[in-house]
């Protein structure tokens, strides 16, 4: 198992150089080069520019300046932010706890509605609440998630008006920022307002992720509950006489959300570009925001940061999720 | 106070424009010393205010950002200037007893290149945290600004400062004058920056220069430890400035698309101010939140909902949704921006373009627009269609006498007809075999920009011009000459954007100037409509060179008249600053001049829940 | 990645799989090509789909043609009317009007719609140009190249096209569509390079190909004449299910500004200026072009679900 984990690890480090090539190649290719943002800053004084350009060996070869540029991004070394002014690691560290907790929220809404509905369509076969999980499923996969994300703003946060329609927390209840110390002293004394304040934000951005995941998820678990219910090990306690709910509890059940879990690890990319649309629409402060901000703002090393992240944790899933496999299913063999 | 602009996202501006600045409202900065009418009402003691922005904040680096977003919580809420400016733009003095003017001896002309001007503080100033603010903290600031691995958003003045005297821990004399101080090393070998670094003044010393020079000083004793060139990454400017001399302190500040920064009253606020005419007490809120919302509708959504008492950075587009507030007012002003558009008198694509050298189709051109339309429909009507080169702001040199823009599209045929476009069957114009035809160039992503370029087409359609749209990222569009920015090295036929002036016409003139047309020597030259008007290069040089204001205003008004003629910009509209201010705001001035519509945070207050 | 998600869940299962609803195939006379037919018109929903689709496509291609024949109603992308700006859905303006200059959105959803349609529709044609020849070297080649192409597919694949596609229209300034769809089809091709890299694999080492190649049949006609007939049907299902996927990703980019601009029309252009007039209450501005969308989208699920079944060699009969 081990081996198998190390083998799988290993057989993803080309990935990863030419995921570095790539990223290189495209800043490489912005007009003006990865200096254009500093151009951009006509206050920048040709000193600092100089002591930037020698910084990051931009007066070296190309073949040269890759090299230096991956040996910084692996020892930590992301560069500053153009706009923020502070080194790109911390800046994007200190937006994941949002985008975190978004995608928890979203996806534990997702499972919830869609386990049961799976089920249930599942038992139900060919009934009106089958022909609608279906109809649902097809619909919610083919709206536009941005979209879906304004249209749910439009209904609750300016018509009906009933929920907040941007950030995580409202400053005047809590008294300061998200996650700064003095709103975590303020949380720890005030848990249920403080809980109470997020979730009345996080509903409509959560609501939007997980309506495109119940519309794949629902699917998904009605058609792996068929698959159980026509095994023989179910046929065979039907057989002997144990109770429909026993057996559709004890049984087909389990067999039925297994591959559900191992599939968290391949759900997480969907669920993330679900979390950039959605924190662009509801301004919700985490990577996905910081993104667009980025690329508004003209600040490349804060994007490569982003995408170089983003590529590293897309790869370190997918082993997560062969490796979750090779556990669930004996059949793959890992020797 | 900055000398800096103001840079936005949108109305993105080059900042650079700045080569001058002094004070431009009515009398302000003159001679003659004129008394603000600022009267703030007595307010409230206790309660909070959450004023807002969309646009993210990134540092509080009061002395190198150019970003409006900063400034907003800089200047005025977190540190005290010398002096600020009211909606008139005249000075109003806050950590000085006096504003240096000719008239109270405090500037005084030496000779065509020298002058001495004298600083007084108020005694008893202290910082946050208990140090006393002496000119110390002044010179030592100053000092910065001219270094240029502190990365100042402008030297512009200090720079031609020779040399400082503390008389004493109130007063300072700085001591203008072309001598060339720079560069010293001290006994480690290491460079020591002086000011007096820049090239000696060709054009003299003009005292309206001075009144810009109201900046905000920084703390010596917090900072004279830390080397310039890591100012901007110093704890200070980016997390928690220790020792501030607003009227209010930092007590917590989270940067970005969604910042915050969380205000507390600055305990030692009033020592020293007691018995001005200004400023004179201490801090009326118990706290000011300035709070990001990332994007406009959040924000516009936070006024509805009374999330936020003040918001800034809206434009006319959102005054419909901003007038249904209830509670709320909506306050317009325009000031130094406007939107206009440059012909390309120089070549494009290796050929000149269609306006070189063809004043009557640049007049027809500018003719055919109906202004007023776009402002009414684009605008909300709260925008000031513009006759002239100069925004109103820049009084007293904006020609007040050059009547109200009226669109003309007949003389603008006859103009056509006589310059020989003629006029085909089909309705379009063609001269020598070549037709009437150019394209528009813009920042793209914009619905605002791009719904003006469709009026403008149709506008244009009329006088039988054939007009399309090649629009850039404002990334590519106002990228420098060396990394070959679309209008630095002229790239286009004709360009649309906004520009946030500097508030002495000598910023303008250096957008017409032939000497600023920017070449390969010469990259970080102004005038990307490449015009070569031999009458408006004197003017400029000779308006540059006169200390007089009388005489002065007198050429920017043959500047004016001469540029109009020529032709070779057209400005379509003042675009307007748009403010919603609840009820129970205490004391809100909206300002767009020199100083950002916070620099009297100290006098404002909050009556909700009060009676 | 995203799609290989998608593919691993999306198996949208449907009534004909029931007991007996394949009687009549069991007759062995009809070609695989009236196979694969009836069973796509035995999918429930596949015919609506193409029907929809089809009514979809005529309404904005012959845009240019409704336009002469009722001026007043459908108007060009260039007509405005600022008199008419803001105003909500009306029997002249059945989508309403945007709020800057005042276009009539439904004349603006059906010439949108050529754009969106092309871009989808294009860029996927030139993925299934990219995805089958490296898939195809690939698989037939093995070795080095095998390893290196399916890093780069696996680089793509990682690399969460949201983010790339904004960053790469900032790069190129492109707001050109040829362009547009030029980089959604570089983006889009890897999942069919997968799709035919593993059917090469498995069909590479069967007899048939052997023989092939002792006959000294050239590769490219192994490909092209053997290989590639057998890969047909997963390649017309990422095909279709990859027009759906661009067409919402074009909505989303032009949405904030990186994509197709105003003057020229997609459906995600139209909504270019919409997010600001929300707030004051103009909610068809957004409603009706996103309604559109949905619905293409809808339909051309529908028939990428058609195919999937129709081209399902699991389904025996």
């Amino acid at each position: 198992m081990v081996g198998y984990a190390v083998r799988r690890l290993l057989q993803s480090v080309p990935t990863v150089v030419v995921m570095s090539i790539v990223l290189f190649a495209i800043m490489q290719a912005i007009p003006g080069g990865p200096m254009a943002a500093l151009a951009f800053n006509s206050h920048q004084s040709e000193a600092a520019k100089l002591a930037i350009i020698h910084r990051w060996g931009l007066d070296l070869p190309v073949y040269e300046q890759y090299f230096k540029w991956v040996g910084a991004m692996f020892t930590g070394d992301w560069q500053n932010s153009f706009f923020l002014n502070q080194p790109v690691n911390k800046v994007i560290f200190a937006r994941l706890p949002a985008t975190v907790l978004l995608m928890t929220v979203a996806y534990a809404l997702q499972e919830l509605l869609a386990i049961p509905a799976g089920i249930l369509a599942a038992l139900k076969r060919y009934s009106f609440f089958d022909q609608f999980v279906t109809f649902f499923a097809y619909v919610g996969n083919s709206m536009p998630t941005f979209w879906l994300g304004l249209m749910l703003l439009m209904i609750f946060g300016v018509f009906l008006a009933i929920l907040p329609i941007s950030g995580v927390i409202d400053i005047r209840v809590a008294g300061a920022p998200f996650l700064t110390p003095q709103y975590n002293d303020w949380f720890g004394q005030h848990p249920l307002q403080g809980t109470l304040d997020v979730a009345k934000h996080i509903i409509l951005p959560a609501t939007t992720i997980a309506i495109v995941g119940i519309a794949f998820d629902s699917r998904f678990v009605r058609a792996s509950m068929l698959d159980a219910i026509h095994q023989d090990y179910v046929r065979t306690a039907r057989a002997k006489g144990l109770s429909e709910r026993s057996v559709v509890l004890k049984h087909t059940l389990r067999n039925a959300l297994l591959p559900l879990i191992t599939n968290i690890a391949l759900e997480l990319p969907i669920l993330f570009s679900g979390a950039v649309v959605t924190e662009r629409i509801f301004s919700w402060p985490g990577m996905g925001q910081l993104f667009f901000q980025a690329l508004e703002g003209y600040d490349y090393p804060l994007m490569m940061g982003i995408l170089f992240l983003t590529g590293l944790l897309v790869i370190f899933f997918n082993i997560v999720a062969d490796i979750a496999y090779a556990i669930a299913d004996p059949r793959i063999s890992y020797a | 106070m900055h000398l800096g602009t103001r840079v936005r996202a949108i109305a993105l501006t080059s900042v650079a424009l700045l080569v001058a600045a002094a004070c431009g409202g009515s009398g302000g900065g003159t001679t003659t010393t004129v008394l603000s009418n600022y009267k703030p009402v007595p307010g409230v003691q206790g309660g909070q205010l959450v004023y807002s922005d969309w646009e993210s904040v990134s540092d509080l680096n009061l002395v190198s950002s150019t970003a409006q977003t900063t400034l907003q919580v800089a200047e005025g809420p977190i540190w005290a200037a010398l002096w600020t400016f009211d909606p008139q733009s005249n000075p109003i003095p806050d950590l000085v007893s006096e504003v240096p003017t000719v008239a109270n001896g405090d500037v005084k002309p030496i000779d065509s290149t020298h002058m001495d001007v004298t600083i007084k503080l108020k005694s008893g100033l202290k910082w946050s945290d208990g140090q006393p603010l002496t000119t110390k903290d002044l010179s030592f600031t100053i000092n910065a600004y001219c270094d240029p691995l502190t990365g100042a958003a402008s030297q512009t003045g200090y720079s031609s400062i020779a040399s400082i005297t503390d008389t004493s821990d109130t007063v300072e004399v700085w001591h203008f004058g072309p001598e060339l101080t720079k560069s010293a090393t001290d006994a480690s070998g290491q460079a020591v920056y002086r000011c007096g670094m820049s090239a000696p003044l060709a054009s003299g010393i003009y005292a309206p220069f001075i009144a810009g020079m109201g900046f905000n000083p920084v703390p010596e004793h917090v900072l004279t430890s830390i080397k310039h060139a890591d100012w901007a990454t110093s704890d200070y400017f980016t997390k928690q400035p220790t020792a501030t001399s607003g009227p209010y302190m930092v007590q917590n500040f989270t940067p970005g698309p969604a910042a915050q920064v969380v205000m507390i009253p600055n305990p030692n606020y009033a020592a020293g101010r007691s018995g001005a005419p200004y400023y004179n007490h201490a801090p009326y809120l118990d706290k000011l939140i300035y709070k990001i919302y990332g994007d406009k509708p959040s924000q516009i959504a936070g006024l509805k909902s009374g999330d936020t008492d003040l918001g800034l950075d809206l434009i006319a587009n959102d005054v419909p949704a901003l007038t249904g507030i209830t509670g709320y007012k909506t306050i317009a002003a325009t000031g130094l921006a406007d939107e206009f558009l440059t012909m390309n008198l120089g070549n494009h694509n290796g050929a000149p373009t269609i306006f070189s050298g063809d004043k009557s189709l640049r007049q027809a051109v500018a003719l055919a627009i109906d202004k007023n339309t776009m402002n009414t429909s684009l605008v909300g009507g709260v925008g000031k269609p513009m006759n002239g080169p100069f925004v109103s702001a820049l009084a007293p040199y904006t020609d007040t006498t050059i009547p109200p823009f009226q669109q003309d599209v007949v003389k603008a045929g006859t103009l056509l007809d006589a310059d020989g476009w003629v006029k085909a069957a089909d309705g379009t114009r063609s001269k020598n075999g070549k037709k009437l035809a150019w394209v528009i160039s813009t920042t793209s992503g914009n619905s605002q920009r791009a719904a003006e370029e469709e009026q403008l087409i149709k506008n244009w359609a009329a006088i039988g011009a054939t007009v399309t749209t090649k629009n850039w990222p404002a990334g590519q569009f106002f990228n420098g000459f060396v990394n070959g920015g679309i209008l630095a090295t002229g790239q286009y036929d004709m360009g649309m954007y906004t520009n946030t002036w500097a508030s002495d016409p000598d910023g303008w003139c250096s957008t017409v100037e032939s000497g600023q047309i920017p070449t390969t020597a010469n990259a970080a030259g102004q005038n990307w409509g490449r015009a070569t008007d031999p009458t408006l290069d004197t003017l400029c040089a000779q308006g540059a060179n006169t200390v007089d204001v009388t005489a002065r205003v007198a050429i920017y008004k043959q500047v004016q008249t001469e540029a109009k003629d020529y032709q070779v910009y057209i400005e379509l509209y003042e675009r307007p600053d748009v403010f919603s201010a609840a009820d129970t705001f205490g004391n809100f001035a909206a300002t767009v001049n020199l100083c950002v519509a916070v620099c009297n945070a100290s006098d404002w207050f909050n009556t909700k829940g009060k009676s | 990645m995203l799609e290989r998600a998608i593919e691993n869940q999306i198996q949208f299962e449907h009534p004909t799989e029931a007991p007996g609803a394949d009687y009549d195939l069991a007759v062995k006379q009809f070609s695989l090509r009236e196979i694969i037919y009836r069973r796509f018109m035995q999918h429930p929903l596949a015919k609506w789909g193409v029907l929809g689709l089809a009514i979809i496509m005529v309404a904005c291609y012959g845009a240019p043609l409704w336009h002469t024949l009722f001026p007043n109603f459908i108007q060009l992308p260039t007509d405005f009317d600022l008199a008419q700006a803001g105003k909500g859905p009306s029997l002249a303006h059945p989508f309403g009007s945007d709020s800057l200059n005042g276009h009539d959105i439904f004349s603006l959803v059906l010439y949108g719609g050529q754009l969106s349609l092309i871009i989808g529709i294009g860029s996927m044609i030139l993925a299934v140009v990219l995805g089958v020849t490296v898939g195809a070297a690939a698989g037939y080649f093995g070795g080095f190249p095998d390893a290196l192409m399916m890093r780069v597919t696996d680089v793509l694949l990682t690399l969460p096209a949201l983010l790339i596609v904004p960053l790469a229209t900032r790069i190129f300034a492109a707001d050109n569509p040829f362009y547009i769809a030029l980089i959604f089809g570089f983006l889009s091709w890897q999942s069919i390079a997968r799709i035919v890299r593993s059917q090469f694999l498995s069909l590479r080492e069967m007899q048939f190909t052997e023989a092939a190649r002792a006959l000294g049949v050239p590769p490219s006609r192994i490909i092209f004449r053997h290989l590639l007939p057998n890969a047909v049907g997963p390649i017309v299902v990422a095909f279709t299910l990859g027009i759906a996927g661009n067409i919402v990703l074009e909505a989303f980019i032009s949405f904030l500004g990186f994509g197709i601009q105003p003057p020229q029309y997609s459906w995600g252009s139209i909504l270019s200026g919409a997010e600001e007039f929300l707030i004051v209450g103009n909610w068809w501005w957004i409603t009706f072009p996103g309604l559109m969308v949905t619905a293409t989208v809808l339909c051309v699920n529908f028939i990428g679900d058609g195919l999937r079944d129709a081209f399902d060699p699991k389904i025996v009969n």
